[in-house]
């Protein structure tokens, strides 16, 4: 916009009650701090009140990360309309350039207990590493998760047991259509029910329509500590 | 109200005035062209919400960054909009931090947007991008709401009625400054404070609690929604208010019922679906048109419902047991490819110890290990080719070859389950190529995929 409004420099107004004069006066604006207040008071108070719903349960919230590896893990997961299947990723080229081979795991609806969610960044400039780590239903009430979708490039578990299942059906086939995700031809398993114990992965992106994390917390931390140890933990490193 | 104790605020620390230090040092290198430079880029900056719109396209960059790089359509169509959420607020945020340096005039209905998107982003995408989102959206509409053009001081007693373009716009102030000047050194306050000569503190403060209004009236269906079904109607029902404005509710129950789509992949055989319901699509042009299986020299095969993967996939076991098995014969089993001949195995349990399964595809090869798998219930095997040890003897089984033929014998006459049910058959290293297996239930242990 046209805003060169070219201020007659020395134009000195005696400016009432203000600590620095600014020579310039003209288009000038100014941020009224009780109008902020108005705003960012009542916003921030109404988040805190979402964030406190959140991790008692009561409200869900919606998870779509990519592009980031990240650990997670969980005592147990039992989830029902669950089908994997193999395809690729896109990762961001510095976690490894191009697409890397994943297996997408999604689950129709999942209750997890003992949820814990890392990602590890190497920040710039010799800032440090630094750890992102969500956990939750660890207080007796399991997470809950609706329409997860895991691309894992890592997954075990201690024990798993599967409902009803399909090994080897073809990933047209699949009960839950994925359009072209892996092509024709491509080897899938489906199961009506899932249930795995000391679950551990290593995804590349995880999408969750809907999630309750009941006694959820969120921590960031210095250092290198994700949810497990384990010789592939990725450490990714800082982009935009 | 906020008129008078405004003005001895100002010398707070404000991040608006974050660029201020500087302001002295650039006035006296008037002559420079970096200083002219500089100054022109001050006062552009200053005569607009430049700090609200600097966070809030943080805030929003932020937002968006986390859910990219979407691997794939087919996700976010499968999860519904809470895939997409993140991307579309961090989208939008980006766009009005644009508009308050560029449409200033319109800051109140941007700042509103933004703070309601920025509250929704907490329940809409990742917890407000791991909250740093929300908070640097909060901040940034915050001080796009707050921001005034003009002084502040003496606006009392003003009678200047609201004018006809009192949208007190950076288009009224800019232009008319040097007028505002030469005139009167309150009227750049006039521009400023328009509608707020009288109504500053009715109507601004009410449109201060139009996000809030909006908000708590969509708190509680966006609970009830979470709790119960996600439909976002309810919400939309509740109150009109919520529904015309952005309501965070809608977004926090993005209700996902992740239908089978339109099947965009082309399924080259059609086959029942007893779960989707959905019918096949149009097959590429594949022979196999039927699902049902073609007839097959044996009475006894029956062709998988679905088709089967061809991808080249070996299951490999250091010792199978296997109860009440029985070789059903060959079947026509329908695949992405059309038809492939497979021998068909049914058991009431199959028991692997030292199970491998990999499966090559696209130039990748994943690999599932588990120490046991153990099928149950009725279990089914599709296989192009079974071999192991049984004692000292080698076996490979090949649809028709002559072990098969006496296995599929002993298989009618009931022999080879009955004794195996009673004497469970145990093999040894075990290989079997294009496995199709379908079961009641399978319990793995120590399952590792990777």
């Amino acid at each position: 916009m046209s805003s060169e409004t070219n201020p007659p420099a020395g134009e000195s107004r005696p400016s009432l009650g203000r600590r620095h004069a600014k020579p310039s006066g003209t288009g000038q604006g100014r941020v009224r701090w009780k109008r902020f207040a108005i705003m960012f008071v009542p916003a921030a108070a109404i988040s805190a009140a979402l964030l406190t719903l959140t991790a008692n349960g009561a409200l869900a919230a919606s998870f779509s990360i990519s592009g980031q590896q990240g650990e997670t893990s969980a005592d147990s997961l039992t989830g029902q309309g669950f089908q994997q299947f193999g395809t690729a990723d896109v990762a961001n080229a510095v976690n490894g350039s191009g697409l890397q081979p994943v297996v997408e795991s999604e689950i129709n609806s999942a209750q997890i207990t003992n949820l814990c969610q890392s990602v590890v960044e190497t920040l710039p400039l010799g800032l440090g590493t630094i750890t992102l780590k969500i956990t939750g239903g660890n207080n007796g009430t399991p997470a809950s998760a609706s329409s997860l979708i895991i691309d894992a490039n890592q997954l075990s578990g201690s024990t798993a047991t599967f409902g009803s299942i399909q090994q080897g059906i073809d990933n047209s086939a699949l009960p839950v259509k994925t359009p072209a995700l892996a092509g024709k031809g491509n080897f899938s398993q489906a199961a009506t029910s899932i249930s795995i114990t000391n679950l551990q992965e290593i995804a590349y992106s995880t999408e969750a329509g809907t999630f309750t994390l009941p006694g959820f917390s969120m921590s960031l931390t210095a250092g290198n500590n994700p949810c497990f140890a384990d010789p592939n933990a990725p450490v990714n490193n800082f982009h935009l | 109200m906020t008129d008078n104790s405004e003005s001895t605020e100002f010398g707070g620390p404000a991040p608006a005035e974050a660029g201020g230090p500087a302001g002295p040092a650039a006035a006296t290198r008037t002559g420079t062209p970096i200083g002219r430079a500089w100054r022109r880029y001050r006062a552009w900056r200053r005569s607009r919400p430049f700090w609200a719109g600097l966070w809030l396209i943080i805030a929003g960059a932020e937002l968006l960054l986390i859910p990219l790089p979407i691997h794939s359509m087919g996700v976010i169509l499968h999860i519904g909009i809470g895939g997409i959420s993140g991307i579309l607020i961090g989208a939008i945020l980006i766009a009005i931090g644009l508009l308050l340096w560029f449409h200033p005039v319109q800051r109140m209905f941007y700042s509103i947007v933004a703070v309601l998107l920025a509250v929704a982003a907490l329940v809409a995408s990742n917890l407000g991008g791991f909250l740093l989102g929300t908070i640097l959206g909060i901040i940034g509409a915050s001080l796009g709401f707050a921001w005034m053009p003009g002084r502040p001081e003496r606006r009392r007693g003003r009678r200047r009625p609201a004018g006809p373009d009192e949208a007190d716009g950076q288009r009224l102030v800019e232009p008319g400054e040097p007028a505002a000047e030469s005139a009167d050194s309150a009227e750049p306050a006039a521009h400023a404070e328009p509608a707020a000569g009288h109504e500053q503190g009715t109507v601004l403060h009410g449109l201060a609690l139009l996000p809030i209004l909006a908000l708590l009236l969509g708190l509680p269906s966006a609970l009830t929604a979470a709790a119960v079904d996600p439909s976002p109607s309810a919400s939309a029902a509740a109150d009109p208010t919520a529904s015309a404005t952005p309501d965070p509710s809608a977004s926090a129950t993005p209700s996902p019922p992740p239908s089978p789509g339109p099947s965009a992949v082309p399924a080259a055989s059609p086959s029942p679906q007893p779960s989707s319901g959905g019918s096949g699509s149009g097959s590429g042009g594949s022979a196999s048109a039927s699902p049902s299986p073609t007839p097959t020299p044996t009475p006894t095969g029956t062709a998988p419902p679905f088709a089967v993967a061809t991808a080249q996939s070996t299951l490999t076991a250091t010792s199978a047991t296997l109860a009440g098995f029985a070789y059903d014969g060959v079947v026509s089993v329908p695949t992405a490819s059309g038809r492939v001949q497979m021998m068909e195995f049914s058991a009431t349990s199959i028991d692997l110890t030292g199970a491998t399964l990999a499966v090559s595809q696209g130039g990748a090869t994943l690999t599932t290990t588990a120490d046991s798998l153990d099928f149950s219930g009725k279990v089914l095997l599709y296989a192009t080719q079974l071999s192991g040890d049984i004692g000292p003897l080698s076996v490979t089984l090949t649809p028709g070859n002559a072990v098969a033929t006496l296995l599929q014998i002993l298989s009618q006459l009931g022999l080879s389950q009955s004794v195996t049910q009673s004497f469970p058959l145990t093999m040894t290293n075990v290989t079997t190529l294009q496995p199709y297996a379908s079961a009641g239930s399978l319990t793995a242990s120590a399952l590792q995929i990777s």
